[in-house]
């Protein structure tokens, strides 16, 4: 049994992901995080049993290159330790790419969260030529695609899952803010609607970065 | 930098774990280019799991970036859905820290850690834009070096290479890299620059050198040009205490094979297996104090947060004080939930104590090494081990819970007949049995012994780099006699690994200058990454070496006379041929040799006049 076994405050820390880091998976994420809260020394909880590990769980998956300011990363302390204090500890053992950026008590569950917002930033085209696309895109009534469930695929229309997808110009690049239904159970990767428009429009632009920029409930509060 | 990002942002998810080709984790380098003199692309051919894993770069790596003037940065091989993007992206070969193409380097290191990772030395510098052959590149930079075991008989590489680091690079690299900064200072030409780094101990420079040939296709002799040495020396360090090691590694994102704290606890060995070249030139032994290691393990462990920590040698059941080492390393590690990963130990070495904590490890399988499946065998290739010893260790894998052994044996060693290629299978016939015969073994469940043969590969500073290596056709009869003999049991499993690759790992390790041609024309046709099966074709080999004139047999399956000039006989790693010579003879009378504990066999490693050697007098 490890020393202080017994499990005193939840703690999420919110953290961004961004540049390079947005090239880690989820999985090697995990790995990650779990080695720089050894770095740090901060008393994580260990799961208990023939092979203790450090329990740290995230809400909700980014997907491969898409970058981040709202990652969550949930896990317990065995020992009081101010929140500030962790926050420090924690960035000084972190790339510089991933930074903590809050760090606090759980104040709703993965189960609350309803929408994600993201950043879409459009590369290599006109935005003159690009806006107007966009907009006939997001007017259509349907957008069919193929979605992937857990039972296999299955035809869904986009439009359901989007919130706002409004585009605009930025100092001469078409960003667009998107929010779009996510959740537990049912939600939307924006690499779906990418595509779909893609499909439409065939090289109209030559990729899109995405930057998830929040995580709400679905009375639109953040999720913390 | 800024704009390859950009490029790289716009495809890099359509590669398979991109992660590997961006840097930016923890521990790795950043300098400002204005600061520093010295720019070093340390590339090791294969891919970023393999040669991240590598220990050898770590060091050299960290080394490098202690000096506030040198920036060392990595380069792997990407991989085949990678280099197909950057073709298609025009995008050059880059060092994972600075994205800059490393064609702009000041030195493009490479570690020749195999003989079939050649051809990805010329993928990597065709990849970064540089010329593949020495002579095409005229300026000072890029300065093309490589190091490694290979450079024991580099020949097949000399056309490609500027200079090869002999031995031990914690002190000559750093020579090496002085020497290079005032030539450039000085605007010396490359090859003024040559001949000043062949005056340092261990450095190389094959176009200092020429080579005559016989009518037979043996080297009649080599002849040392402008003022560099006749025979070049490894370098060896003075103490290997005090020798640097790194108090950080880089920690990567992705997983690769050795993903753990890694601890060099001694180089070289005692044993003196005669098939092994690793064991003759890393001589003599020279062990790390225990203290220095354990404090170096617990730092090392603070700043990577790895979970594991190993410790890594040639047969790290001989440092002599283990037992020390590893009662302070348990200590720490388990209070601080850190596994102590093990190599494979004799396990009459440990206290009982010891062997209590050290149950705590959790199991992997187990493997073991006979090398040979008689006693004879064995005693011809000097592995000094026994059936009885073989079978102890098992019982007591097994009476610990264990139910699969794997076993490693070679084929084609010197003298080997059938009865030695069925012993394999009636030795594993007997772990079998052994099983079977313990009465606390685990009822209801089976054993499984796999049985793993390679096919021998005579390799230089060997007692056995005179020897032919066995026949393809040989070889595949063997495996076929293996097959017949355990056809009997499901409990054995018997695999191979390919005979092509073993072919040709043979005549690239004993091969000459005339090589060169052939890596170069298998290049062009496609070979690559030969080392992964599936990127092996070996009727590429055989065209490029047809259409060069020349028979793989010559270099792999020819027995070479006492008194014939060897390609590396201008190379001094310490090792006498006549000692070489003598434990032929030996291994021939079916004799064994002490190890170096017991009787110095006079190798030739006692010049050094360090470690074991003084140890004893």
């Amino acid at each position: 049994m490890p020393k202080g076994g017994c499990a005193l405050n939840n703690v999420r820390i919110r953290f961004s992901k961004l540049g390079r880091a947005a090239y880690i998976s989820h999985l090697d994420m995990m790995r990650c995080m779990q080695r720089a809260l050894k770095r740090s020394k901060i008393p994580v909880w260990y799961t208990q049993g023939f092979n203790p590990h450090m329990y740290v769980t995230f809400a909700m998956p980014l997907s491969l290159g898409f970058e981040s300011v709202y990652e969550t990363m949930d896990f317990k302390l065995t020992e009081e330790l101010a929140m500030p204090s962790l926050i420090k500890r924690l960035n000084e053992a972190l790339p510089p790419e991933i930074r903590v950026l809050q760090a606090a008590e759980p104040q709703k569950k993965f189960e609350d969260i309803a929408f994600s917002e993201y950043q879409l930033t459009v590369h290599g085209t006109q935005p003159d030529n690009f806006l107007p696309l966009w907009e006939a895109f997001i007017a259509q009534p349907e957008i069919m695609s193929q979605k992937k469930t857990k039972k296999g695929f299955k035809e869904v229309n986009l439009k359901d899952y989007i919130g706002e997808a409004s585009a605009s110009k930025q100092e001469g690049n078409v960003v667009i803010a998107l929010r779009l239904t996510a959740g537990v159970n049912e939600g939307l990767n924006p690499s779906l609607l990418i595509k779909a428009f893609q499909q439409q429009n065939p090289s109209s632009f030559s990729h899109i970065t995405v930057l998830r920029t929040i995580l709400l409930d679905k009375e639109l509060h953040p999720f913390e | 930098m800024l704009q390859l990002k950009e490029t790289l942002d716009s495809f890099l998810t359509s590669v398979e774990k991109p992660a590997r080709y961006i840097g930016g984790e923890l521990g790795c380098v950043v300098k400002n280019p204005k600061d520093v003199k010295l720019r070093f692309a340390f590339c090791f051919p294969d891919t970023y799991e393999v040669g991240m894993s590598h220990l050898g770069m770590k060091i050299l790596y960290s080394l490098l970036n202690s000096r506030e003037e040198i920036w060392c940065e990595r380069v792997f091989t990407p991989w085949l859905d990678m280099q197909q993007k950057m073709r298609e992206y025009h995008i050059p070969l880059y060092g994972l820290e600075s994205l800059d193409p490393i064609a702009g380097f000041d030195i493009i290191g490479f570690s020749l850690q195999y003989e079939l990772s050649y051809t990805n030395v010329l993928n990597m510098l065709d990849l970064a834009g540089v010329p593949l052959k020495a002579c095409d590149r005229h300026d000072l930079s890029p300065l093309v070096v490589a190091g490694g075991p290979c450079t024991c008989n580099p020949e097949p590489m000399a056309d490609f290479i500027d200079l090869f680091m002999l031995g031990e690079g914690e002190e000559h690299i750093l020579l090496l890299s002085d020497l290079y900064i005032k030539a450039k200072e000085q605007k010396l030409s490359k090859r003024e620059f040559l001949k000043q780094a062949a005056q340092i101990e261990g450095v190389y420079a094959p176009s200092l050198y020429t080579v005559d040939y016989n009518h037979d296709g043996t080297i009649a002799k080599v002849t040392a040009h402008d003022g560099a040495p006749n025979r070049i020396r490894k370098a060896i360090i003075k103490d290997l205490d005090k020798v640097f090691y790194p108090k950080q590694f880089v920690v990567p994102f992705v997983d690769i094979v050795f993903d753990r704290a890694q601890l060099e606890v001694m180089r070289g060995c005692l044993r003196g297996c005669r098939f092994c070249q690793a064991g003759f030139i890393y001589r003599p032994l020279r062990e790390k104090d225990a203290n220095t290691l354990n404090n170096d393990a617990h730092s090392l462990c603070e700043s990577t947060g790895y979970e594991e920590v190993s410790l890594s040698s040639l047969s790290t059941s001989d440092y002599s004080q283990l037992n020390d080492l590893l009662g302070a390393m348990i200590d720490w590690t388990s209070s601080e939930k850190i596994n102590l990963a093990l190599p494979s130990l004799r396990i009459d070495n440990f206290s009982e104590e010891l062997m209590e904590k050290i149950k705590r490890v959790r199991k992997s399988g187990l493997t073991f090494a006979p090398e040979a499946g008689t006693q004879r065998l064995r005693d011809v290739i000097n592995k000094n081990i026994t059936e009885d010893e073989i079978l102890n260790t098992c019982k007591t894998a097994f009476e610990g819970g264990y139910t699969a052994v794997k076993l490693y044996f070679m084929l084609g060693l010197p003298t080997e007949t059938m009865e030695d290629v069925l012993g394999i299978i009636e030795l594993a016939q007997k772990v079998v049995d052994l099983y079977y015969s313990l009465p606390t073994r685990q009822k209801g469940k089976g054993v499984t012994v796999s049985v793993s043969v390679a096919t021998f590969v005579p390799k230089p500073f060997t007692p056995f780099e005179f020897e032919p290596q066995d026949t393809r056709e040989s070889v595949i009869h063997k495996h076929s006699a293996l097959l017949e003999a355990v056809r009997k049991d499901r409990k054995i499993t018997v695999s191979w690994s390919g005979v092509d690759a073993s072919l040709l790992e043979a005549v690239l390790a004993r091969g000459d200058r005339r090589l060169g041609e052939v890596i170069e024309e298998a290049y062009h046709n496609g070979s690559f990454f030969d080392s992964w099966t599936e990127c092996f074709h070996y009727s590429t080999w055989e065209n490029a070496m047809k259409s060069k004139g020349l028979d793989p047999a010559f270099y792999a399956n020819r027995a070479r006379t006492y008194d014939e000039v060897m390609p590396w006989d201008h190379l001094d790693y310490y090792i006498t041929k006549s000692f070489l010579v003598r434990e032929n003879q030996t291994a021939h009378k079916n004799e064994t040799t002490p190890h170096c504990r017991i009787r110095c066999a006079g190798c030739g490693a006692s010049d050094a006049e360090r470690g074991v050697c003084v140890e004893q007098r």
